[in-house]
Parts: C-alpha cells; structure tokens; sequence
C-alpha cells in the first residue's frame, strides 16, 4: 500500500524526476555504450587530437586523438560500477556493524570508537592513504572507499537501531520466542529501510566524486581505464588547448553527482514527513 | 491431562528480582509466592512501582541482559507432555522454544506493539511457523482461522493489513491472537486492557474469558483495576512495593479485605466505599502518600508510613505473609494466623 504513495508523490516532484530522468539516461548510455558510441574508447588518432566537437566526433578528441564522447560513455560504465559497488559494499558493512552496534549494548562502545576513528581521517586522505599501501587497482579503489564510507552508515544504522530496538513490538516477538537473529533481520532491519535507502544515493554520489579525486591525484584507478576521474587527469595539462578534454568529464561527473543528491534529497524529505515539514 | 489438572499450571515459590543501580541494589521484587490454576485466572494486582510487570517479565525471561537482573526463587510450569520445569532456570533455548508455544504474554500497549512493516496476516505466521513447523501457506490459513477466533470482521482482508490500517482494539485482537495462535496453556496479559476504551476493554475481557473457556489455559493477569478484577479472575495477589501483602480467591477478598493496603483499593472504588463500612464520603477516597523509593525501603513493613492502622510493630519489621484462613494470606501484623 505504501510504495505507490510513495511513487505517486516523487512523480509530483518536479526535480526528483529530472535527476531520475538524467541518471536513466546516464546508465542507459553506459550499459548500451557499444551501440552508442561509433569509437572505440581506445583508438588514438595522433592526426585528430585535442579537436573540438565536430560532426565526427560529437564532444571532440583528447591528447591522443581519442573520442571524448566514446570516452565518456565507456567511462561511464567504470565510475558507475565503482560508485555502485562502493554503494553497496558500505551499506552492506555499515548496517552490519550498526545492527550489531545498535542491539547488543556491550558491542556498542568497542565498536562505534573504531568507527569515530576512521571517521575523523579526512575522507579522502584516509582513502589516498589506503591505496598508496595496496597499490592502485580498480579492486582496491572500490576497497578503499568502501572502508570509508561504511562509518557513515554505520552511525545512521546505529542511531536508528536503538530508536527501534525499544519498540514495544521486539520485545512482544521475543515473547513469542523469535531467535535474536531473526528479530534482528526480520524485524528490525526492515524498519531502517528508509534511512538505508537514503544512505545509498548519498554514498552513490560521494563516491563518484571520490574516485574522480583519487584518479585526478594518481591515486586511483590506473591511467588506461578510462573513467571519468583518469580522463580529467590524464588530460589537465591539454586544458587550456582544448577545453572539452576537462570539461566534458567533468560535466558528467557533476550532473551524476548532482542528480545523486538530489534523488536522495527527494526520497529522504518523501520517507520523513517531519523533515519535510520544516525545509517546506 | 488428570494428573495435571490436579497441580497448578505454574507454582511461582520466593520470586525476587533485583536490579544493581549506580545507588545500590534495587529490590524490584522480593519474596513473591503465588500460583495459577488449569485454567483459571489469577490476578497480579498492584499500582504503578508494585512490581507486577517485574513479576511477569521475570517470569518470561524478558529482561534485558542489560540490567543484570539478580533473580531468585522458582517458578514451576507444568508443560504440555507432562514435565515440570522451573522457568527461572532453564536454558535460554528452552525458554525460547516454551515463549510463544506453551507460555504467551500480550502487552499493555496495542499500538506498537505489533511490527509496522508487516501484514498482521505474516505476523500471526511467524510464530506458527516457528513453533508448529507449518509452511508459508498453512501458517496463513491457520493466522486466518486466529483472526476469526477473535472476532476480527472480514478477516480474510484483515490478513493482508499493516497495523497502522487498525484501531486500537482491533490491534489488540491480533495481539490476542498472535499470542494464542500456538495454543498455550499459560497466558500472561500485563494490563491488556489499559490502552483502550472502556467499551472495548469489555469486549476484549469477553474475548479473553471466552478464549479460556474453550482453551482451557490459565492466564496470569496483571492490572490494576479491580473491577476487572472482580469480573474476570478466580484468584488474586495484590502486590505493594514488590512484595505480595494480600493473597485470596477473588470473592472473600472483596468481601473482607484482611491488609490494609487492600482495604484501601477497595475503599478508593467510586460506591464500593459506602460498602466497606466507611461513612459515605463527600469525596472519592485516596491512600495518603505515594509508594515509597525502592532504594530506602523502610525498615518495617512498606505499607507502614501510608497506613492508618499502623501501630508501633509495623516500624520494627517486614512482617511475614500470615495464612489467616484456607488459601487466604496476608502481609500485616494486625492479622493473626488461622
């Protein structure tokens, strides 16, 4: 009964549906980037390089005559899957940790300082740090986001946990004789949905920056994939000859990190109507 | 069922349950004695602090772990197949697989205490796919047959609802039965009736007593109204500062109150005053003072600075529970031993 509600209302929102609509297309265009792109994202013409947006090349070429546009949507499919899998990884450790945080009060203290630890690193110094130690590979960049993203949600998982860990309705299911880890994933997780879900679109976004940052340092993904963060490295030297080379990776990391947050703005005020109440 | 319907369903000896606070032990409860009959009701009655709901938690093993519960005394429950175990001691397994089954319990507040983000429908199932080894759709069809039981219209519908879709009384129904949807012999109801209107506290005291009567279980009620008590129970132990002071079948209780303590419950009934002998009063009449700090027990018996009738023993010591006559005790000097 809830979800088309829940549906009905996001469709009224003028916004959430742009950023949707710019993260469908987003994905569409990277899922099907063979069928989209006419160039392979790795053919070098050194004759066509650094040339603006023409009819052959739609964004124009790169310091080595590569298609931007190709680039972009092949890239597309790296900066995507690292964001999803840094997503995933961290939500799935971070509700973990903040379950078990959040329910068995002895856990609680041994666990949330390990977390305010890696909390106060510096996002991205705590990630450079991880990966200069084990080496730059796509494995390792999705490793070391995942470690630092996954205090965040674990303190959003915590905090929500002890709010419903005193619910009458788990001490009525353990009354009827529910194992604990089953109160804990049956009955208690469901109801953290909302805030999780939130958690995910934020991470999604923060991640994707993440990786661009830790490319544009050298510290990411190694300089032959083509991501979104090690085409706006490679090619910084080459801005002020053709702008495109920046710009255009660069705008694309913008629009998906925008449309992110703003996905997860929407859903977050939609699933907690007393937010709402006080932003509006 | 002949050689146990002869015992009671659960024999509750020396029941104590204290708490280690930052400002000492508080004893929640100490020296509690009582029992439940096949298929009666027996009625914890107490105010707020008495250490009724204490009692049944204690009973459950539903205390947090957190509060380093110090329990003493036995509870024996006459199982199913026969057996006698003393719930205080079993194992945390065995408790759990006895939760629900043989033993159930129904809370005070109907509103949360039933999961938001599932249908009461899979609620209901959970439990009797937990204890009865039913699948999914069985357990469904039998939370139905529950539904009907306790007289939910439209129940084939009501299945498919989330709680928030319920009244109040509607959600203590489902309450009722999720608790009896494995068919327990026990039922401890911790004031069942005090979240809700006083028409359908009726209803669902109705449901409860028909419930019991078709079951046969007994049910350990906790509340502190006596009307309900008066209505619905066969026996009843009246609790003051976590200790019994008053333990009698229901019918000479309200007739002759033996503590004092009693005597003031009863006098503070709207009509029951004029009954007890007091002069009719202009004014509903109150027990003076409140319950005293669980942390600075008074020496003496801890009715003593509120009661009228105190004389200088009660100061000295707690006095013992007395037996004055057949199965009639009570917790006061003044009484002398049958």
């Amino acid at each position: 009964m809830q979800l088309p509600r829940i549906v009905r209302q996001l469709l009224h929102r003028r916004i959430v549906m742009v950023s949707a609509a710019v993260l469908l297309a987003i994905v569409v265009l990277a899922l099907g980037a063979p069928w989209f792109a006419s160039f392979d994202p790795n053919d070098t013409a050194v004759l066509e390089r650094l040339k603006g947006p023409s009819v052959a090349h739609l964004l124009g070429t790169d310091e080595l005559g590569r298609d931007l546009y190709a680039r972009i949507v092949y890239g597309a499919r790296y900066s995507l899957a690292i964001a999803a899998l840094t997503a995933l990884g961290s939500v799935v450790a971070g509700t973990v940790i903040g379950l078990v945080a959040g329910f068995f009060r002895r856990l609680d203290t041994p666990l949330m300082r390990v977390v305010d630890a890696m909390m106060s690193f510096p996002d991205i110094l705590l990630a450079i740090a991880l990966v200069a130690i084990l080496g730059p590979s796509l494995f390792n960049v999705v490793f070391a986001l995942v470690l630092v993203y996954t205090p965040r949600v674990a303190r959003v998982v915590r905090a929500s946990t002890l709010v419903v860990r005193e619910l009458l309705f788990v001490e009525a299911v353990r009354a009827l004789g529910v194992r604990t880890s089953r109160i804990l994933w049956r009955h208690i997780l469901p109801n953290l949905m909302s805030p999780i879900l939130v958690q995910v679109s934020f991470i999604f976004a923060y991640a994707i920056l993440a990786e661009a940052g830790l490319s544009f340092l050298g510290v990411g993904v190694p300089p032959e994939i083509p991501t979104w963060g090690t085409m706006v490295a490679g090619s910084q030297q080459y801005a002020s000859q053709a702008m495109g080379v920046v710009l255009f990776p660069g705008l694309a990391i913008i629009f998906t990190a925008l449309s992110l947050q703003l996905l997860g703005d929407g859903v977050r005020d939609l699933l907690d109507p007393k937010l709402k109440k006080t932003l509006s | 069922m002949s050689t146990t319907t002869a015992r009671p369903r659960l024999v509750v000896e020396g029941l104590g349950t204290s708490f280690p606070t930052e400002d000492g032990l508080v004893r929640s409860v100490a020296d509690v004695s009582f029992s439940v009959a096949p298929g009666q009701t027996t009625a914890l009655v107490g105010e707020s602090g008495s250490g009724k709901s204490v009692t049944s938690l204690t009973l459950m093993r539903l205390l947090p772990k957190s509060a380093k519960a110090e329990v003493v005394g036995s509870a024996e429950f006459g199982t199913r197949d026969g057996r006698r175990v003393d719930l205080l001691h079993l194992s945390d397994e065995a408790i759990r697989q006895l939760r629900g089954n043989e033993l159930a319990m129904i809370f005070q507040e109907p509103m949360t205490s039933l999961n938001p983000v599932f249908t009461v429908g899979e609620q209901i199932a959970e439990s009797v796919r937990l204890h009865k080894k039913l699948d999914r759709a069985a357990a469904l069809a039998h939370a139905k047959r529950m539904l009907d039981l306790v007289e939910i219209p439209a129940a084939a519908q009501r299945l498919h609802e989330y709680p928030h879709q319920l009244s109040g009384g509607m959600r203590q129904r489902v309450m009722i039965a999720l608790a009896m949807a494995c068919d327990p012999t026990l039922l401890i109801a911790d004031e069942p009736t005090t979240a809700l209107d006083v028409t359908i506290q009726a209803q669902i005291l109705v449901l409860m007593r028909r419930l019991q009567a078709e079951t046969g279980m007994s049910i350990l009620f906790i509340t502190h109204n006596l009307g309900v008590v008066a209505h619905h129970a066969d026996d009843v132990v009246v609790m003051y500062a976590g200790r019994v002071v008053e333990r009698a079948p229901v019918r000479p209780l309200f007739a002759a109150p033996q503590h004092p303590y009693t005597q003031g419950l009863l006098a503070c009934l709207p009509g029951k005053a004029h009954a007890a002998g007091h002069e009719r009063p202009k004014r509903l009449f109150a027990i003076r003072g409140q319950v005293g700090s669980p942390l600075a027990p008074p020496p003496g018996c801890a009715f003593e600075p509120r009661c009228d009738q105190a004389v200088a023993a009660c100061t000295q010591a707690m006095p013992p529970l007395i037996t004055i006559a057949d199965a009639r005790q009570a917790r006061c000097v003044l009484r002398s031993a049958a």
